[in-house]
């Protein structure tokens, strides 16, 4: 297992070397000169952007700011924003812990929701639970968390008054209690589909002869649906669990958007509106990392879920 | 021996309306709600009754009445008139993001499949990068670049939607390779080129339909995001995405330009989503009972 994890360790350098490099190529093929954009225009004589242009490599070639941007990466330096003069890792760890809060609330709601309708809409298979869970899905799938959020607003902020329409709050509670809407956005259109493979899973287990067994021998019903049924269907459902995190990573970028929140989807938005190259590379390439180490993780989880998954 | 050959024929053909896709209720739904938005957008000035990039500062932020059916925006604009015309880019965005994706991917997978070993290697690993990249994401950096507008939109979700279809062509490929009459083609001294595109493409068409029309409905999604973030077609023509931004503005005063442009969306995202299904149930052996 641990030879195993070095071996996914080691193969995520590659990953991370075409993902710099095609970072710092496409941030450096976007027209604007980010000199330019530095001084703000302020009066200025060449001289001075030909030193701004010196201080931070952007005199040297495509290549060389590659390197010397990747130098200063290695050392944890992912370089200086250009338009808010603050180190990029500071700014990252700034806005980090909203995004974080905001993915793991979400990741937990989905699951919350998911997990029961799938095991109700299985054991209830073509009753009204079923039909209603097959609707929640439904809309969770067709509507997109940018609509699912203003229709949110509408209904629980602007006509209900419950929750806060916009911002992201101050201290633990009032920052759980502006995060809830958004989660809940998040939360249902990933509990869209996890929630039908959990139904579909669950039918399968059921066909099986142990389940026929479990239940001949006269264990409580719910007993055999929640440790003998469920705990086999779970592999197909941490699958597609797994597979909607890097949903989470793109939705959670939308709903910052939609919301208002100060995380690190408009980190990104608001420094690629702004041409601020360190921010753009230094982020994007933050979030690639925590996104393939997350993969990782879910791979390790399924031998925790399967004993019989052994990795070589 | 003749009611013999009647009733196998009966078996092969049966008629189109007894197929499992037309005895799919919610697919044949699809299907007609995809004609109506197809003849919707392609009739758009006759079925829409204002231009729908006309200002009219006299009639701003009206509700839905009898003369603007689904209200105004701020500048006076005809919802419905703009959610008609919004339909064109969106629609015709997502059929060209999935025609660039699969006239890159198929090549891609069949190559992949086919010819194995190296070549395999070289392609997948590539398409394991793209996919190390959450896709939006990378889509968000490309236009960025290259600038904003509907065509850079379309390409850099193309490039984005390649690993996908090059994965199912793969695997369905791999299956194919095996079989009798890939061997008898190439024991026939047929070309490499003629095998991938003519005898094996021809096989793996069904699981490149289904995933098609999948793809369909979330590039409509991801077309609409990059709008929705500014990125994508640019003010002041109509399209759903820019739509629900704009929307946002004057919610509280008026939330019909977002509910109504969102709605489209949906509509349009669980039409493609039942469609594709009951292709998957028409073409899909495995799910036939």
């Amino acid at each position: 297992m641990t030879s195993y994890i070095l071996k996914r360790l080691l193969a995520l350098i590659p990953i991370l070397i075409f993902t710099s490099f095609l970072v710092s190529t496409l941030v450096r093929l976007t027209p604007g000169d980010p000199a330019l954009i530095m001084v703000g225009g302020r009066r200025t004589s060449p001289e001075i952007l030909q030193a701004i242009r010196h201080q931070y490599a952007l005199d040297k070639s495509v290549l060389g700011q590659y390197v010397f941007w990747v130098g200063n990466a290695v050392r944890g330096n992912l370089g200086e924003s250009f338009r808010l003069k603050q180190k990029v890792s500071s700014l990252i760890a700034a806005r980090l812990p909203i995004t974080m809060q905001l993915i793991i609330f979400s990741g937990v709601l989905s699951l919350v929701i998911a997990l029961p309708l799938g095991i109700l809409a299985a054991v209830y298979k073509n009753t009204w639970v079923d039909y209603l869970a097959t609707l929640v899905s439904l809309l969770g799938m067709s509507s997109p968390v940018y609509f699912s959020g203003i229709v949110f607003i509408l209904i629980f902020a602007y006509t209900l008054d419950w929750f806060p329409a916009l911002g992201a709050g101050k201290g633990l509670w009032d920052r759980l209690y502006h995060l809830i809407l958004p989660s809940s956005v998040l939360a249902l259109n990933m509990a869209a589909l996890t929630s039908r493979m959990t139904r579909s899973s669950m039918l399968d287990v059921f066909g099986n002869d142990y389940i026929t067994v479990a239940k001949a021998k006269g264990l409580a019903w719910r007993r055999v649906v929640l440790r003998h049924a469920f705990r086999n269907a779970l592999i197909p459902v941490v699958t597609v669990a797994a597979l909607q995190l890097g949903f989470l990573f793109v939705g959670s970028v939308l709903v910052e958007f939609t919301f208002g929140l100060g995380g690190l989807g408009s980190l990104i938005t608001d420094a690629i509106q702004n041409r601020d190259y360190p921010v753009v590379q230094g982020t994007t390439l933050f979030l690639v990392t925590v996104f393939v180490l997350l993969n990782l993780v879910t791979d390790l989880l399924y031998m925790v879920i399967d004993p019989r998954i052994r990795y070589g | 021996m003749l009611s013999l050959e009647k009733a196998r024929a009966s078996t092969l053909k049966k008629p189109f309306w007894r197929s499992p896709f037309f005895r799919n209720r919610t697919a044949v739904l699809g299907s007609l709600l995809l004609i109506l938005l197809g003849f919707a957008s392609l009739a758009a000035p006759w079925v829409s009754n204002y231009n729908p990039v006309k200002q009219d500062m006299t009639s701003s932020l009206q509700a839905p009445t009898k003369t603007h059916w689904l209200g105004t925006d701020k500048q006076g604009r005809d919802t419905w008139s703009r959610v008609v015309y919004g339909s064109r880019p969106t629609l015709l965005g997502a059929l060209f993001v999935v025609l660039i994706a699969y006239l890159i991917g198929v090549p891609l997978g069949l190559m992949s499949g086919y010819y194995g070993g190296r070549m395999d290697t070289l392609i997948m690993r590539i398409l394991d990068m793209l996919l190390a990249f959450p896709a939006l994401l990378l889509a968000i950096l490309i236009v960025a670049t290259f600038g904003r507008g509907l065509v850079n939109t379309v390409i850099a979700l193309g490039i984005v939607y390649i690993p996908a279809i090059t994965r199912v062509v793969r695997s369905a490929t791999l299956v194919q390779r095996n079989l009798n009459y890939v061997e008898a083609a190439k024991g026939s001294g047929m070309g490499d080129a003629r095998i991938l595109f003519r005898h094996l493409l021809p096989n793996v068409a069904s699981p490149i339909l289904v995933q098609g029309s999948n793809d369909l409905a979330y590039a409509i999604l991801d077309i609409a995001a990059l709008s929705f973030l500014g990125l994508g077609i640019q003010p002041p023509d109509p399209d759903w995405g820019s739509m629900l931004a704009e929307g946002r503005s004057f919610l509280l005063l008026s939330p019909y330009v977002s509910i109504f442009s969102g709605l489209a969306i949906m509509i349009a995202v669980i039409a493609f989503n039942w469609f594709s299904d009951g292709l998957r149930a028409q073409l899909d052996p495995k799910q036939r009972k």
